[in-house]
Parts: structure tokens; sequence; C-alpha cells
């Protein structure tokens, strides 16, 4: 298994960002899951979910949906972790 | 209990001095859920367990080992060597009463190790210091390898009390089992915060006495009694004979890692110092101001040094930056830089806490990978319900699922997201909501699995 990360943006207050990313092997088991990086303590400040893609036969896009649930901007980073 | 570091320790006591030892002691500790803590040697080790499975590692061992034993004959303590007798010495003296008072009165605790009351900080300008090249002959075998990189496994440690031609520089019976103790408990302390498996120190202790008499104008404080005590033990001068011996004691003793820990009487530059990243650390028996009874954190403190960790005190003129450690992560709990002055951390204070950036330091695992169930709950018919779990490690990736433990077969219960709070620089609050999605109520446990780190 190894673990890292994609992708640093960051997401409009009450807003949503869709971001894809590519070319990943189907045989591959991936988990997808965003974490915010600036500090704001109280409330949760990010929602995130995935779609998926069969982009061909053996290659998978992931589409990352990340709503933003503050009334800021948030930055944010696409995690992700390989199980096999 | 054996000191004040919360950690249940058992002696085990061997008869037999062969090779084999070890690995029977190993073989048992593992079948009753224990580890080896210390070794001095073939018959007497240190081994950390939980009491109920004392039993266990009994029934487990060889017919001549025994753990926890109820009396320890005269005729048994003598067939031990030297290490051995002050290894099971020190371990008797840190489950006495006379030890667990001293430790509840210990000198100055919580002060930040910049100094106070008359003890001074330790030898911080000593760190900043790179050890002395080694001379290209003795180079070609000792580089390349290094000797502490990491604070994980087994480490041997070289215990070397260096004495001098008169009385005042000179260990009795008593300073030695004490210093023993001392860095007995100071190493179950610090190994102990490994989050995998607590690290095994294999202890090697000479009692070395030399000629050379005390001079606190000596140009080389050190070199005056190091270079005669290391010649005395067959190795050469300067650091690259402590660090030739330090390599030896690794090959001899089978660690993954080495280094020297000198105690002296003699005048030394600062009370207590230590290179970074090996190979030696050097400490006066008085321990200044902070006295002999906080020599087992003043240890920890500069094994933290040896195993690449930096000073936090403010005096250390410390910056929140760099690269220090395995991981090369800065200095973010410096007192200096802090938001608040930093945390409670052996790295800055005489205390045992560790702050979060130490580990990072040490090398220990981060994030190392598990699966558990976070909380239970229920969740009423056709409505959803919200909980938080917070103070996970910003650095870790962490996964959430959650499962019905109520049977209903035939259709789907419940649903669940997850959403994401950055509640601090360091840390990650999550809230999961739990939809039940039937006309009855549901129990619900939420599951976590921690994957590693960035």
């Amino acid at each position: 298994m190894r673990v890292g990360v994609q992708y640093r943006g960051q997401v409009n207050a009450s807003a949503t960002e869709r971001v894809f990313t590519y070319n990943w092997p189907a045989d591959w088991h991936v988990l997808w899951y965003v974490t915010p990086t600036n500090p704001r303590s109280g409330a949760p400040q990010i929602d995130f979910d995935t779609e998926v893609e069969r982009a061909s036969a053996d290659r998978i896009t992931y589409w990352i949906m990340v709503r933003n649930l503050t009334n800021q901007p948030v930055d944010y980073e696409l995690r992700y972790a390989v199980l096999n | 209990m054996a000191g004040d570091v919360e950690i249940h320790e058992e002696l085990v006591l061997g008869q037999a001095a062969d090779e084999s030892a070890a690995a029977s002691l190993a073989s048992a500790a593992e079948q009753a859920n224990a580890h080896v803590l210390h070794s001095y040697g073939p018959r007497v080790a240190v081994a950390q367990l939980d009491p109920t499975d004392t039993p266990v590692l009994a029934h487990a061992l060889p017919g001549d080992m025994k753990v926890a034993p109820a009396r320890i004959t005269k005729s048994a303590r003598q067939k031990l060597s030297d290490s051995e007798q002050l290894g099971l010495a020190a371990f008797e003296l840190r489950v006495s009463d006379e030890y667990a008072q001293a430790k509840a009165e210990r000198p100055l605790p919580g002060a930040a190790w910049d100094g106070a009351d008359g003890a001074s900080a330790p030898g911080c300008a000593e760190l900043a210091t790179a050890p002395a090249q080694a001379p290209t002959d003795e180079a070609l075998s000792h580089v390349g390898v290094p000797l502490s990189a990491r604070l994980s496994g087994s480490v041997a440690v070289g215990l070397v009390l260096v004495e001098g031609p008169t009385a005042a520089l000179q260990f009795d019976a008593t300073d030695r089992t004490k210093v023993v103790a001392e860095t007995q408990n100071g190493a179950t302390w610090l190994g102990g915060r490994h989050p995998v498996q607590p690290v095994t120190w294999s202890w090697d202790i000479d009692v070395i006495r030399v000629d050379a008499s005390a001079d606190p104008n000596a140009a080389d404080l050190e070199a005056r009694w190091r270079d005669p005590a290391m010649a005395a033990l067959g190795y050469g001068s300067g650091l690259a004979g402590v660090r030739a011996y330090a390599e030896d004691l690794r090959r001899q003793l089978g660690t993954d890692w080495a280094y020297i820990t000198f105690f002296t009487k003699y005048p030394t530059g600062w009370f207590a110092y230590a290179s970074i990243g090996g190979p030696r650390l050097v400490m006066q028996y008085d321990n200044d101001g902070w006295g002999p009874d906080n020599i087992d954190r003043v240890f920890a403190h500069e094994t933290g040094h040896i195993f690449n960790a930096p000073d936090e005190y403010a005096s250390s003129n410390c910056s929140c930056g760099g690269a220090w450690g395995y991981y090369g992560k800065p200095n973010t709990n410096c007192a200096s830089c802090a938001a608040g002055g930093g945390v409670a951390c052996i790295m800055k204070a005489n205390t045992w806490d560790m702050c979060p950036s130490t580990p990072y330091h040490l090398g220990f695992p981060i994030c190392p990978g598990r699966l558990g169930v976070q909380f239970r709950g229920n969740v009423p018919a056709s409505s959803t319900r919200r909980w938080f779990t917070h103070s996970w490690p910003a650095d870790c990736h962490v996964v959430w699922s959650v499962v019905p433990t109520t049977v209903r077969a035939g259709a789907a219960q419940i649903r669940w997201d997850v959403h994401v709070e950055r509640a601090s620089t360091g840390y990650i609050t999550y809230w999961i909501s739990v939809t039940n999605i039937t006309t009855a109520q549901c129990e619900v446990e939420a599951r976590y699995a921690v994957l590693g780190s960035t």
C-alpha cells in the first residue's frame, strides 16, 4: 500500500469544485479523500465525493467533488491511497 | 512498577551465559506478548509486559530462566558479569520505595532546560559542532552507515564510567548503581514512546579508571579523560575511536544502532551534552543543579540528540525552521517561536512529555497502519445523526466507514458521509453523518483505517 497527495487547490466560499485525475490503472484499488490545509476550528470545512469513469479497458479516471462548507475560501489537498 | 515511567517491567534472570539465551528469551516474550526492553548480558534482562501475562511468560521461558524471581541467591549473583550485576542492582533500585520517593520529589519538575535555581542548561553549543572527521585510515571502514539514524528496533549503549585517581573523581557502588538505574529509567521512557514496538536497549557497561588529574583549564576537557579511557578499551583517540567502539558494539550485540554514553566526575564543558547523530553522549554524575535524580530525563534528552532531535528550549537559540531528523522536519516546538512557547516536551523541559514534532525527529513511524472502531451509537428511524472525532494527526491518511450492527436483512439500512475540519496546523477533526434509511432504529459502528502518512 502507498499513500500520497495528488493535488492541492483552493475552493471558494460555499462553492463546489470538481477535479479529475486520469490514467489510473484499473487494477489498482484506489481510495480518495480530501482534507483542508488551512486551520479553522469549530466546524467542518470540507465535504467531498468521488465519481468514477472507466476511460478504457485498463484505465480509470476519478472525478472528485470538493464542497466548501464555510463562507471563506478553503485550501485543501486531495489525497489517495493505493491499497494493493 | 519500576521507576516513574508508567510502564510495567519485570526482571528476567537466567543462569546460562551462552548465546542462545537471547533467542530463547525473545521467543518466550513473543508468546507472552512481552517485549525485552533491556539486556545487560545473557543472564539479566528487563521485559515489558501486562502484569496478567507474567504467568504466561514464566511458562514460556526455558527452565533456567525466571521472570520476577522471588529471591536471588548470593551464588546466582556471583555468577553474573559486572554489567549483569549492575543491571540487576539498577532494576532492584528502580522498584524500591526509596527510588519512588526520589522520583516523586525530583528537583525542578517541569522546568525548562534553560536553567533555574542554580541549574544550568546542558551543552547546546556542542550540538552545532559536527563530529570531527575520522583519520583517513580509520574512515575507510567507518563511513556510510549511520550509527543512530532513527530510534527504533534495538540500540547498543556502551556505558562507560570514567574515574580518576582521587576519591573525588571516583564512583562508589551506590553511584554506579544510580547511574545504571537512571539510564535504565530514561531509556524505558524514551523507547516506550515508539508507537509500534518499544526499543530494546542492549547495555555494555565498563568502569574505567585513568591516571589523568582533573584540570578545569585543560584545552580539551573531554579528551583529557576520554582518550585514556578509550585506550584502556583498546580504541584510538578522538571521536573516531568512540565511533569505532560504537560500531564494534553494534556488531557484537547485533543491534540496529549504537552509541557511547560517558559518565564522569572530571570537569567537562557542560554538565551534559551529545553530538547530533552520535556517536557519544557525556554526562556529569552530579548533573549540575538538576541533581542525580534527574539523570534519567537528561539522559533521555541527550539520547534524543543522538537520534537527531534538536533542542527546543529558548536559550539553545533554537528556531522553528530547519530540517531535522529522519524525516527532515522543522523544529516547530521551539520555545522561542512556537505559539505560547510550545508544549511540554523532553527536548524542552524536565518532563516526561513528548511534543508532536519530536517523534518525527526521532524517526518514529508516523501513522503506522491500523484498523479500529472509533465509536458506536444508534440512529433513530428515518433520521440523521452526526458525530465528530478530533485530534487526528494531519499527516495521517485516515479513511472512514460505517456499518450497521443491527441485523435487518433485505435492504440497505444506512448511508454515511464524512466532513473534514482542519482544527489546527497539526490536527484534523472528522465529522461523520450517519443517515438511517429504514423505519426502525439502527445501531452503528464507525470504523477507521489509518493508511500511512504523506
